[in-house]
């Protein structure tokens, strides 16, 4: 539509107008999509960057400042159990209580939820995680924090 | 939970250092003393009694007793805790394995942790817990018992934050997250040389008590445990 509006106004005028119109038109379409791909980066960074802050507050005491565990006590962060992440957004919010098990060791000390934490701040915490542990190079959205906990509740119903 | 500072023990101290005229080498002795009088060949002589902890009586992660006698003529690194505690205990463990791990098989150097939600954590789930950290043997013991005289001893190692059950704290209780140094005469020592920490806030705090929940502190806290035992050579 819009190579049609140039073309007709431009044909009116002078090929040169039409061919500098075209280019105006395609750096502007080339802007608009790089911006859009950094923002979606940036995006994710902050996610990164929140995400890193909510870790060391409410998860590093136990599963240290490097997701390294404790010992015998408590679990290192294992990519295997960030797989499945509507998962691990209930377990967050919620808790869990069965054993885990990270190379051949099991560990059964119960994880406490944190149910303050707002839906954006798991997501926040999901990508965090998932981008430094586990295989995962995108931001995981709030929706699906949602949606995650919204399925958890009709389950407990 | 708090990690608080303790202006009444530093302005002590500082009173200390300024009325003893102490080597400054040696790690100040913490607490309340008393000049005690005395007639030594006919001359009266002055002599100090310090602050020292009491007679207790615990039991550790293997259902045996524990008493002043466990540790005497031993130094040793005491602390309070919990084993179901979400907060800075893990984080006070993982430092206080660091300790450990320095100075095991040491004949000198013992480590008591004392369980301030007795109830629940009985020795087996002590036990569990030393398991876990990988702890064995008698140098970390971990100890219960009964609950007031759990409380009451905390004081006379002169934490800032006496635990306590308060439902609003994570977990149930609040604590201290200090680790006492306490010499081979059962009295409170702690650093001459204030080190600094800098909390999630960004503030700036200068301790002379070892706090258990970072670097700086436990690291103070190694470096004075050989400098304490250099005054028994």
């Amino acid at each position: 539509m819009h190579s049609t509006f140039c073309t007709a106004r431009a044909a009116l005028l002078n090929p040169t107008f039409s061919k500098l119109c075209t280019l105006t038109f395609t750096l502007f379409t080339l802007y608009f999509l790089v911006g859009c791909q950094d923002r979606q980066a940036v995006k994710r960074d902050q996610y990164l960057a929140e995400g890193f802050g909510h870790y060391q507050t409410y998860c590093a005491n136990c599963h240290g400042k490097d997701g390294q565990g404790l010992v015998g006590l408590y679990p290192r962060i294992d990519a295997n159990y960030l797989k499945d992440k509507n998962k691990l957004a209930v377990w967050i919010k919620f808790g869990q209580n069965q054993p885990v098990t990270v190379e051949g060791k099991t560990y059964t000390r119960p994880m406490p939820g944190n149910a303050a934490l707002k839906e954006l701040e798991i997501a926040e915490l999901i990508t965090y995680v998932t981008n430094t542990w586990g295989n995962e190079t995108t931001l995981w959205p709030t929706d699906s924090v949602a949606a995650a906990l919204e399925a958890h509740r009709r389950l407990q119903q | 939970m708090n990690i608080k500072l303790w202006p009444k023990y530093v302005a002590l101290v500082l009173c200390l250092a300024a009325c003893g005229g102490n080597d400054n080498e040696r790690l100040p002795i913490w607490g309340e003393r008393e000049p005690i009088t005395k007639i030594v060949n006919g001359k009266e002589t002055t002599d100090t009694l310090y602050h020292t902890i009491p007679a207790f009586k615990f039991v550790n992660q293997y259902g045996d007793t524990v008493t002043q006698e466990t540790v005497k003529g031993k130094i040793y690194v005491a602390d309070f805790f919990f084993t179901t505690c979400p907060t800075i205990c893990p984080v006070m463990k993982r430092q206080m394995l660091k300790v450990y791990q320095k100075f095991k098989g040491d004949p000198d150097i013992v480590f008591l942790s004392h369980s301030i939600d007795p109830a629940h954590d009985t020795p087996a789930v002590l036990k569990k817990y030393a398991d876990e950290l990988g702890v064995t043997g008698n140098q970390w013991q971990f100890l219960t018992g009964n609950r007031t005289q759990i409380y009451d001893i905390s004081k006379s190692y002169l934490v800032a934050q006496t635990p306590a059950e308060d439902s609003t704290a994570e977990g149930g209780f609040v604590h201290d997250g200090t680790f006492i140094l306490i010499d081979k005469q059962g009295r409170v020592r702690a650093t001459n040389q204030p080190y600094t920490v800098i909390d999630k806030e960004g503030i700036k705090q200068q301790l002379l008590r070892y706090d258990g929940t970072t670097d700086e502190g436990v690291n103070k806290l190694m470096e004075d445990i050989e400098k304490l035992r250099k005054e028994y050579y």
